[in-house]
């Protein structure tokens, strides 16, 4: 399964022993899958920084930690957590990803209301806490929902990429998506991403981001330290900086439920 | 000047070529001369108000808004909503919409059946199936957040509204924007069919009708005003020289003007369109004072070349005299505050000297060119001579009666002007069945808001917006402009309108929480943009915006200090609020102008008032000229209150052309008088003079001004025909006054003009000999001269004989004169020679008694004539001079006396 970047911060547990290099993976598709095996991991723990910069340079800083785990019928957990600024520390948003044509389910949790709320699917393309990204931006990549092409080759930094076209392939997914197209950049050598580019449904490029700071994190998985989303028309961007990470930690499924969502954050001590 | 005009008459090949080559340079720079279509310098650049708001757009978005209108039965249909989606779309991608508040973008929260918190948009995508559609229907419908600006509550209108930022860089800016907009509508007009309505409206639709109209306007109904002015000069005159020189003139003023504004930098706005008009007016009516002195010239002397240079000398000073006092008053405008007012008191202050450049430079070549017309020759219209007497009996005989009358109108004039209202609405500059008018009906009607303004609420501190009383307060504010207009959102609404979604979407929770961190939290669930345009990055100050239909400024500027008061009494003094919003600014200036207009007038009378008390040497000329001057200006602003007609930023630039020609038409009168009054001593008739000499020029111009203002009344633009309309009353009054106050007045007053104090040349020896002159000073002397007339006589004439009767006394300038008294054979004995300095017939003039002795010239002679008129007029006028002339008189007659005695004790010795 192929995670856009900012799964990082949900991180989703990927499978490294769907690992299969194929030097004839010359489909977009298979290009993705290749993705997927490679840098899939069972369990992940961040804790970052999220920075929202408006077009003055202003900036508003936020910190949160993320669990991810893969549970056992094979599907995402993830639960955020805001750490500061104190107004918002404890807000929580619990995410149980389902495959196929199942919808998420989704929990948000104010603690100033004291209570959880389910959220409905319907709002993906929506942005996550006021940031750049959207919901959909940080949930994994559904291959089934998309065609993938590779239209070219790039040099990015130094690295030759393979460019690569997103499109919805259903009609539940060009509904929920703000995206008519995205443009993926992944390394050749590593095939991780360092860049995409968002279109919307009148193919006009609204949104781009980068993916910096790449380093080997454990086997053939990569992940990158720093992301930057744009918002072209609006100049405002949003900065996420992992500040710790930790792969394949234990933990328990049960701590992904609504209960645990009410909690005060665990931090996790690296 | 006088030196110059006998050079341009001599010099015609030089002048024409200077005038050329001025021209042709104004020429090279009109291709660079913008047009400024927005209303956008009616905003004080750099005041404090205008940088808030700069800011303010800075921080929360443009407000300078366009909406897209749809409506149709039901808005709920699939193609409806896909065309809002498509334009949605195609809008947003245009240059200089900033933002744009649409179905598709406006965020559906709430809490549907399952309990399930709904975050998406209202219009996700475009509904296909019935249920769909219904689903759609029930979330906007349902969504008291939006209502008034996406959606009516029927259903039946939905809009788009656009955030434009204007290109400033671009004059053609907001018109092409509009041009595209409406090609986006075109294409969805033909996929949506006949019943479904759908148009756009907003300050650049109404901005590019009002261009469109006033250059439909200029190429129309300008055109045809100067053609019928033209068609009346011709009618009046009888030659076609005076419809060319004006037009020739006038138009090379406007081309050198026009140019001058280009490297000046200045656009053509709504204000400073004007300019050619008045330069056409102004320059027209010099020219047909010109022509009457060339006329008369003609007339007089029988030589065309004579003639231009008896032309020359005649109305070159007094069109310098009017260009200078003219120049003064529109000058005193450039230090308004407000830019299109400050530029357009230069330009048309230049424009005004670069006409009496182009005037006596080019008019006694072109007329030396053309033949001189026939008409001269013939006598005038045979209503003008007992129209002339009419005027002079009127002016003369009922003078008491006509200042009391001319009191009366300033009185019912300035009573009637109480009721002015000051307003400038943008609209109402439209006729009501113009298509832009049916419009903005039509908007109002459908959904208010082509119009917004701002609220900005400060809370002076931080994250101050996420205090629940801070918050509750704006909360407050915001009911109570809910109850007045028809849109208003704001931060508070949607932490309100929040807080009752995560309650299970009971009315009883729209109310702003009282825990701060809740608000905090609710504001993570906000679509940033949307957060964008109410609350700034520190959440320290929060803009509600009011969408509203289109107001007058005087109401806009009435609202707004409703809603200040409203602040003042019920929010806490913690929290700072400004209104503030383009229309909001625009509407404070447009009426800041059009009081400030009085403050201006003011300026203007005082600098007319100084410059004519320094031309004519005397604080009772300026006195006397303000009347005449402000006459048609009172009028103007009786007859605006009695036709209830606004002070607007359309409408002032009225009195300010009205003051231009009643200052020409007045210095013109006074100079002609002050001229007549050397040739006689008497001033009713000097008046009566003055009347017949001024009266076809005067009556002329004004009647073909009049008529070609009238023309205006059929203009397309309302404010236009409302200009046209007060102008011609205006005229008129002007006209009245100058040829019925203006004698009336001048009846009693003496005129000098400095130019004549500067030239008029008396010896030193006089000056300081003669015994007339004992005690006075160089200028009461020269006054005093003046008063007189002044007669010159040739060697060998008999000035005065004995045994006549007369009423004069002479005092000898220049030359020499004899004295001699007849003996018993009747012949002439020299008994005295006259030496300058020296009076004689003093005896006569106060006595009446017959002439004692005749006077002889021996030498070419200059002699001041002082009769019992002349002292009169001194008494009245200058009461102190008058008393060291009368001492002087009394103590020559003791000088006399003295010499009698002792001649007549040495013949008795």
């Amino acid at each position: 399964m192929f995670n856009k970047p900012f799964i990082a911060l949900l991180c989703l547990s990927l499978n490294l022993s769907m690992l299969s290099l194929s030097a004839w993976a010359q489909t977009g598709l298979e290009l993705m899958q290749q993705y997927q095996r490679l840098h899939e991991v069972d369990s992940q723990y961040t804790r970052s920084s999220m920075t929202l910069v408006n077009k003055k340079g202003r900036e508003r800083v936020r910190t949160m930690q993320t669990y991810e785990k893969k549970s056992a019928n094979g599907e995402n957990r993830s639960l955020l957590k805001f750490l500061s600024p104190k107004k918002i520390a404890n807000v929580g948003l619990l995410t149980w990803q389902h495959d196929g044509d199942t919808d998420d389910d989704q929990w948000l949790y104010l603690p100033a209301s004291k209570r959880v709320k389910r959220i409905a699917s319907a709002g993906k393309k929506n942005p996550f806490m006021g940031s750049d990204l959207s919901f959909e931006d940080m949930q994994s990549e559904d291959l089934q929902a998309h065609t993938y092409k590779i239209t070219g080759e790039e040099v990015i930094n130094d690295q030759t990429c393979w460019k690569i076209e997103a499109l919805p392939a259903t009609q539940k997914e060009s509904r929920a998506s703000a995206y008519g197209k995205r443009i993926i950049w992944l390394r050749k050598d590593i095939t991780y991403p360092v860049k995409m580019t968002f279109y919307n449904r009148r193919d006009a490029l609204i949104k781009q981001a980068t993916y910096e700071e790449l380093k080997q994190v454990k086997g053939s998985a990569w992940r990158h330290d720093k992301s930057v989303m744009s918002t072209l028309k609006k100049s405002t961007s949003t900065v996420v900086l992992i500040e710790k990470r930790e792969i394949g930690l234990t933990i328990d499924e049960n701590q992904f439920n609504q209960q645990v969502l009410k909690r005060p954050p665990v931090v996790h001590n690296l | 000047m006088n030196t110059i005009m006998l050079w341009i008459t001599r010099n015609s090949f030089a002048s024409v070529i200077l005038v050329m080559l001025l021209t042709a340079i104004a020429a090279t720079q009109l291709p660079a001369l913008k047009l400024d279509t927005s209303a956008n310098g009616l905003l004080i650049q750099g005041a404090p108000d205008t940088l808030f708001y700069e800011d303010v757009k800075q921080t929360f978005g443009d407000d300078d808004n366009v909406s897209v209108i749809f409506r149709a039965s039901d808005i709920f249909q699939q193609a409806i909503l896909q065309s809002i989606e498509d334009l949605s779309y195609d809008l947003q991608a245009l240059n200089g919409v900033t933002r744009i508040v649409s179905l598709t973008t406006v965020n559906n929260l709430t809490t549907d059946e399952a309990g399930f918190l709904n975050t998406d948009t209202l219009l996700p995508y475009v509904p296909e199936t019935a249920q769909e559609l219904a689903q759609v229907r029930h979330n906007t419908l349902s969504n008291e957040l939006i209502h008034g600006e996406v959606i009516n509550a029927a259903g039946t209108v939905a809009a788009i509204q656009l955030s434009i930022k204007d290109n400033s860089q671009d004059p053609l800016f907001s018109k092409n924007l509009a041009v595209q907009i409406e090609r986006l509508l075109t294409e969805q007009r033909e996929k949506l069919g006949p019943d479904i309505r759908l148009y756009q409206i907003g300050y650049i639709t109404i901005g590019n009708s009002m261009m469109d109209n006033i250059f439909q306007d200029l190429l129309l109904i300008t055109p045809l005003s100067l053609l019928v002015i033209l068609i009346v000069l011709f009618y009046f005159f009888r030659n076609i020289t005076t419809v060319i020189l004006p037009l020739v003139t006038g138009l090379l003023s406007v081309v050198v003007s026009l140019g001058m504004m280009s490297v000046l930098g200045y656009a053509i706005n709504p204000i400073s369109l004007i300019v050619p008009s008045l330069l056409l007016i102004i320059g027209s009516t010099e020219d047909i004072h010109i022509l009457a002195e060339y006329e008369q010239g003609i007339r007089d002397l029988q030589d065309k070349v004579a003639a231009l240079k008896h032309m020359a000398l005649r109305s070159g000073l007094v069109i310098f005299l009017t260009t200078l006092t003219t120049f003064a008053g529109f000058i005193t405008l450039s230090s308004n505050a407000i830019s299109i007012i400050s530029e357009f008191g230069i330009a048309a202050g230049l424009g005004i000297v670069a006409n009496f450049i182009i005037t006596i430079l080019i008019a006694p070549p072109l007329l030396a060119f053309l033949s001189v017309p026939k008409s001269f020759e013939q006598p005038d219209k045979p209503f003008l001579v007992p129209l002339a007497d009419h005027f002079i009996t009127l002016s003369t005989k009922h003078r008491k009666k006509i200042l009391a009358a001319c009191l009366l109108f300033i009185t019912a004039s300035g009573l009637s002007a109480l009721n002015l209202q000051i307003d400038s609405n943008y609209l109402h500059f439209f006729r009501d069945d113009s298509p832009v008018r049916q419009l903005v009906n039509e908007a109002n009607e459908d959904l208010s808001g082509a119009n917004a303004f701002y609220i900005i609420v400060d809370t002076q501190d931080k994250g101050g917006l996420q205090q629940p009383d801070n918050l509750a307060a704006i909360a407050k504010l915001t009911d109570y402009l809910d109850k007045r207009y028809a849109t208003v959102v704001s931060y508070d609404r949607f932490i309100r309108k929040t807080h009752k979604e995560m309650n299970g979407g009971s009315n009883e929770y729209f109310v702003v929480p009282d825990d701060p961190d809740l608000i905090a939290q609710y504001t993570l669930l906000m679509e940033p943009e949307t957060l964008g345009r109410f609350a700034d990055f520190d959440f320290q100050k929060a803009a509600i915006l009011v969408r509203l239909n289109f107001l007058g400024s005087s109401e806009l500027n009435k609202d707004v200090a409703q809603i200040e008061a409203f602040v003042e009494q019920e929010l806490p003094r913690s929290l700072v609020v400004t209104v503030t919003g383009g229309s909001v600014l625009i509407a404070q200036t447009s009426d800041q102008i059009s009081r400030e207009i009085l403050i201006n007038l003011a300026l203007m009378l005082t600098v007319i008032f100084f410059v004519i008390c320094g031309l004519f040497v005397s604080v009772k000329a300026g006195l006397l000229a303000m009347v005449p001057n402000c006459l048609p200006l009172i009028g103007a602003f009786g007859a605006m209150g009695l036709l209830g007609i606004p002070l607007s930023t359309g409408t002032f630039p009225v009195v300010i052309i009205a003051l231009g020609i009643a200052v020409d038409d007045t210095i013109h009168f006074m100079v002609r008088f002050s001229k007549e009054m050397q040739n006689t001593t008497n001033n009713e008739v000097a008046i009566a003079q003055t009347i017949r000499h001024e009266l076809k020029p005067v009556l002329g111009t004004s009647l073909a001004l009049i008529i070609g203002f009238l023309v205006l009344t059929f203009a397309e633009f309302r404010s236009i025909a409302e200009f046209g309309l007060l102008s011609a009353i205006t005229i008129s009054l002007a006209l009245l006054a100058d040829l019925l106050i203006t004698p009336a007045l001048l009846v009693s007053v003496p005129l000098i003009t400095y130019w004549d104090l500067l030239s008029l040349s008396m010896s030193k020896h006089v000056i300081d000999n003669s015994p007339l002159f004992e005690d006075l000073t160089k200028g009461e002397i020269k006054r005093f001269a003046l008063l007189g007339h002044i007669e010159n006589a040739k060697t060998g004439e008999m000035i005065i004989h004995q045994g006549e009767a007369g009423n004069s006394m002479l005092l000898l300038l220049k030359g020499e004169l004899n004295i001699l008294v007849k003996n018993d054979h009747g012949t002439n004995t020299k008994i005295a020679a006259v030496a300058p300095g020296e009076i004689i017939g003093e005896m006569s003039l106060l006595s009446d008694e017959s002439r004692s002795a005749s006077v002889q010239v021996e030498h070419n002679a200059q002699l001041l004539k002082i009769d019992a008129h002349v002292l009169d007029k001194v008494d009245r006028s200058y009461p102190r001079l008058a008393i060291k002339i009368r001492k002087n008189i009394a103590k020559i007659l003791v000088r006399r006396l003295k010499t009698s005695t002792q001649n007549y004790i040495g013949v008795l010795d």
